[in-house]
């Protein structure tokens, strides 16, 4: 059995130098490339996890920015729907205002034509009324027509504070006459009469003057120097109309 | 005569030490691997070309074969685990090259490389679990397995030496008898099969350095 | 008888005998090595790998038959 102690030796010194000069020359380098290699590998992974976040962040931003713009789309869709609304609103308000003006107008000028056609009617009827009693006295004789209305003179002078009757027959002192106007003309007869009533009413001596005037219908007109009494049917006419015009009015305000 | 496959011829001397064939050729290897290496890792790149890519390769297919057998990081064990499988690689492989005698296949080389594996065994052992810690392991997993385990460390040791050393003098013992007996074509197939019994044997010697290494630093 | 003679016939005995064990041990352990693949294809690597050991452990034992064989042969103190 031949074993060299001096190969073995040499061998194993051979090995360990071996060792050493691959662990310098490649085991070194090409671990430190790769551990190079790898840290190049994970900062790229970094870069790109951290370019990959940012997009993320980016997507993100774009999207609430277009969430945003959404918004703002709906909120002005909904203020202009709300103006629209006001607007619709506010003209509906007005045209209901307007017309609302426009039938009070109507009702107004309704009335008051109404008004006017019943002023106009009751003229017209007062007129008519007129009219018939005037033909219709036609018919009657004038004293008849006339001895009715000197009693009421008589009346009225009666009734008369004395003061004023005074005032009155002091008027006629100075020798005055008293005109008398009549609907229709009064015969001689009836002078004398007038005379004599109205002197005993007035006690004091008096002429009297005779006149007609159709336009009284019916009564008699007693014109004193500074006073006139008229007690006919024109008058009464007269005070019928503007008594009543006011009525017709205000029956009228109650209609409506 | 057949000359012995067991003795190793001296080249020459220096001084009183003799040089056997074996030496040169490791030396030979050494140079071409130290230059080889050198020439290979000195233009090293982030970015590697074809080369650097399967000498990469290369160096993290047999780190990551020590990772997959001793379960722990290869850092400090590459030097010698990798040195250990390229050199075997190397020293087997070139037993094929016409005139040149692996150096494995004398008993002097596996035996140093045995020895040297021992060495490493407990200096790893004592580095990781501290002198009491590596001694106390042998009693593991009871104290009657002492002796055994002492035993064991001594003679696993000695096998490793045996099994390198016969498969590749053996190889090349029979080579050279059928190239004795038959001539020129037959030994092909047989060198085939030597090539990779060659490399068989530097793996099977690698991972049992590394297994032998594992056990010794402990579980983790 | 010569002793020659004896340590050829025990090298011859040595490899043969000595290769009968190792021969077994290693087709059952390959046999159940492709076994076990069959099953469960994705853990090839490291059953190939533990096969290798396992068969380079079976083969040291007929490799030191071969050494033994061999020492006979041309290491015989006794043939000196």
């Amino acid at each position: 059995m031949a074993f060299d102690g001096w190969t073995f030796l040499l061998q194993a010194a051979n090995f360990a130098v071996l060792v050493w000069l691959l662990h310098r020359f490649l085991y070194r380098p090409v671990l430190a490339i790769i551990a190079a290699r790898k840290a190049e590998i994970d900062r790229q992974y970094e870069q790109s996890v951290t370019a990959k976040s940012e997009a993320q962040g980016q997507l993100a931003s774009a999207a609430a920015e277009r969430a945003g713009i959404a918004a703002e789309r709906d909120a002005v869709l909904a203020r202009a729907a709300a103006q629209a609304e006001e607007a619709g609103v506010a003209l509906r308000g007005e045209a209901a205002r307007s017309a609302a003006g426009l039938l009070e107008e109507a009702h107004r000028k309704i009335a008051a034509e109404r008004a006017e056609a019943l002023t106009e009617t009751h003229r017209v009827a007062v007129e008519l009324a007129g009219d018939m009693a005037r033909r219709l006295l036609a018919e009657i004789p004038a004293t008849l027509r006339t001895e009715g209305w000197l009693e009421k003179v008589e009346q009225y002078l009666a009734a008369l504070p004395g003061r004023e009757r005074q005032g009155l027959a002091l008027q006629l002192a100075g020798g005055a006459p008293v005109r008398v106007v009549s609907a229709s003309p009064l015969p001689e007869s009836a002078r004398e009469l007038w005379r004599e009533r109205l002197g005993r009413a007035l006690r004091c001596d008096l002429t009297v003057e005779l006149t007609a005037d159709p336009g009284l219908i019916a009564g008699v007109q007693v014109n004193f120097p500074a006073a006139v009494l008229e007690l006919s049917w024109r008058s009464q006419l007269a005070a019928l109309r503007s008594q009543d015009a006011p009525a017709g009015e205000r029956a009228h305000a109650d209609a409506r | 005569m057949i000359p012995s496959p067991l003795a190793s011829s001296v080249v020459f001397r220096i001084g009183p030490i003799p040089i056997a064939r074996p030496v040169v050729t490791t030396w030979g290897i050494m140079v071409l691997m130290a230059l080889g290496s050198r020439l290979a890792t000195r233009r090293l790149r982030v970015h590697p070309d074809l080369p650097q890519t399967a000498l990469e390769a290369l160096i993290l297919a047999v780190c990551g074969q020590i990772e997959e057998v001793m379960r722990r990081d290869c850092g400090p064990f590459l030097p010698l685990l990798g040195t250990l499988f390229l050199y075997l690689c190397a020293a087997n492989l070139s037993g094929v090259v016409p005139g040149v005698r692996a150096p494995t296949a004398g008993l002097e080389t596996p035996a140093a490389l045995a020895t040297i594996v021992f060495l490493a065994v407990h200096y790893f052992g004592v580095r990781s679990r501290g002198v009491l810690g590596y001694l106390a392991s042998f009693a593991q997993p009871k104290l009657i397995m002492l002796p055994l385990n002492i035993v064991s460390a001594v003679t696993r040791t000695f096998s490793l030496m045996v099994r390198l050393f016969g498969n590749i003098m053996s190889g090349e013992f029979l080579i050279a008898l059928v190239v004795a007996l038959a001539g020129l074509i037959v030994p092909i197939p047989l060198m085939a099969l030597e090539i990779l019994v060659a490399i068989v044997q530097a793996y099977i010697f690698t991972v049992l350095a590394a297994v032998f290494i594992g056990a010794a630093v402990g579980g983790e | 008888m010569d002793p020659k003679i004896i340590s050829i016939i025990g090298a011859a005995l040595a490899v043969s005998i000595g290769s009968i064990g190792p021969a077994l041990g290693e087709g059952r352990s390959v046999a159940a090595a492709m076994d076990a693949i069959a099953r469960q294809p994705e853990a090839a690597g490291t059953l190939s790998r533990t096969l290798f050991v396992g068969l380079a452990m079976i083969e040291t034992m007929a490799i030191y038959c071969l050494v033994v064989a061999l020492m006979l042969l041309f290491a015989n103190p006794y043939t000196r």
